[in-house]
């Protein structure tokens, strides 16, 4: 656990005691990539931004949901972001067709931090890392990772699109998830 | 289960990735509910793997929150103090609700270990046995397709008190928890907070006269949220006439 993370725990705990101050100084810590990881799945400000305030609003409502020995806060946070969106993105597309702007890693890997973001440098640090180890994966598991991930697809459906049979795409969705996770231990104990 | 897990680790990513249905989704809800709680294997692997979905968040690029959502959000907070609901004129009705087994743990409580599980159960089962003196009749709560697991609901009108028992109750999806209602005439009230299995097993001791309600429902939400009224479509959902 780094430095970081203990901070957040200790954060969570305030909170979870009813501590306002440290409820908005984990907003200051992760509003902004909240916000991003929304966007890039939601493709909408609107919707990304009903993400990022609900997901705090749970947050408060319920922080027991995060166990600080299953892991850091970020990961819990960002996961919560996440399932939000794909939520939001799956209840939008049984209104309309949506565009597949948001399922391209490849553009927003390639993206720059936002001017005015303010982000700590433990964060900025870390998505460097995952950004490399992203890079270390064979195309075809990033690109399963990718369509799942931030395009919300379920895995038949991405079977259906990328014409592979299902079985494929869970192969590659496990060797993908194994072969990011040994990058970035690698990566953070460099 | 297969001999090195791989059908095992492909499904929990499948699930941690949000990227399951039909008969996968099922079949991970069982291996959540029935093979994980007895596996450290697949405990551990379903920590990494979330944990790596957690870095994967930061492959997208941080942006510039408008000042309006942290306005939104202090409002919010504002309307909904920290550990409580908001209270409706049904729900004042309902005294306490309080979770035996499973409360307020999200889906990472499912590493309880085998033997907490059974000893739980144990406790279940003299709690309801308890009630059974009372002359309640257990009423087994229906699951909607796709859903899985047991649940029965037990009320003891002269306690003025209703339990709610499951075994086998699969984990909610990863954001999501599960909300109780009782319904009165078609409008449905929440009680309590969200809850999520422990090893696959639920105990609700809900405090209020079960007289005033013809119908339980217990349903999928997202984690937090307090919808206006029951959402169960694209969730588990069980009900029951009582």
């Amino acid at each position: 656990m780094t430095e970081d993370d203990r901070l957040d725990v200790d954060l969570h705990r305030r909170l979870s005691a009813g501590d306002r101050g440290a409820f908005e100084e984990l907003y200051r810590r992760y509003s902004g990539a909240a916000y991003g990881l929304a966007l890039r799945i939601t493709a909408q400000e609107a919707l990304a931004q009903e993400v990022v305030q609900d997901a705090f609003l749970a947050l408060w409502r319920a922080p027991e949901a995060y166990d600080p020995s299953r892991g850091p806060f970020r990961s819990f946070f960002l996961s919560l972001v996440h399932h939000r969106a794909v939520d939001t993105v799956r209840r939008e597309e049984r209104l309309r067709k949506r565009t597949e702007r948001a399922a391209n890693l490849g553009a927003a890997a390639g993206e720059d931090v936002a001017e005015g973001v303010v982000e700590g440098s433990y964060l900025a640090t870390r998505r460097k890392e995952v950004r490399e180890a992203l890079e270390t994966l064979p195309p075809d598991q990033r690109k399963v990772l990718e369509l799942a991930y931030f395009g919300g697809s379920t895995q038949a459906r991405i079977a259906q699109e990328l014409q592979i049979p299902l079985g494929t795409v869970k192969t590659r969705t496990l060797a993908g998830m194994r072969k990011l996770r040994q990058a970035l231990d690698r990566e953070g104990s460099g | 289960m297969t001999d090195d897990h791989t059908r095992e680790l492909e499904l929990l990513a499948g699930y941690v990735m949000l990227g399951l249905d039909g008969s996968d989704a099922e079949e991970a809800d069982r291996l959540l509910s029935e093979h994980l709680p007895r596996c450290s294997t697949c405990r551990d692997a379903l920590d990494e793997m979330r944990e790596t979905t957690g870095d994967l968040a930061l492959a997208a690029a941080p942006a510039v929150v408008p000042d309006l959502v942290l306005a939104r959000i202090r409002r919010g907070i504002q309307d909904v103090p920290i550990r409580r609901r908001r209270a409706t004129g049904m729900v004042a009705l309902v005294a306490s609700v309080a979770a035996l087994v499973g409360m307020a743990g999200f889906s990472f409580s499912l590493g309880t270990r085998a033997r907490d599980a059974e000893a739980q159960r144990g406790t279940a089962l003299e709690v309801l046995n308890a009630v059974g003196q009372h002359g309640a009749v257990p009423v087994s709560l229906e699951p909607a397709t796709g859903s899985s697991g047991g649940l029965v609901e037990v009320s003891a009108p002269d306690l003025e008190r209703m339990y709610l028992y499951g075994s086998e109750v699969p984990a909610p999806a990863p954001g999501s928890a599960y909300q109780l209602w009782l319904g009165a005439a078609g409008s449905y009230t929440p009680v309590g907070p969200q809850f999520v299995p422990e090893s696959g097993l639920v105990l609700l001791e809900v405090t209020v006269d079960p007289a005033r309600y013809d119908e339980v429902l217990i349903t999928e939400e997202l984690l937090g949220s307090t919808p206006p009224g029951p959402t169960p479509e694209g969730g588990h959902t069980w009900g029951a006439s009582i």
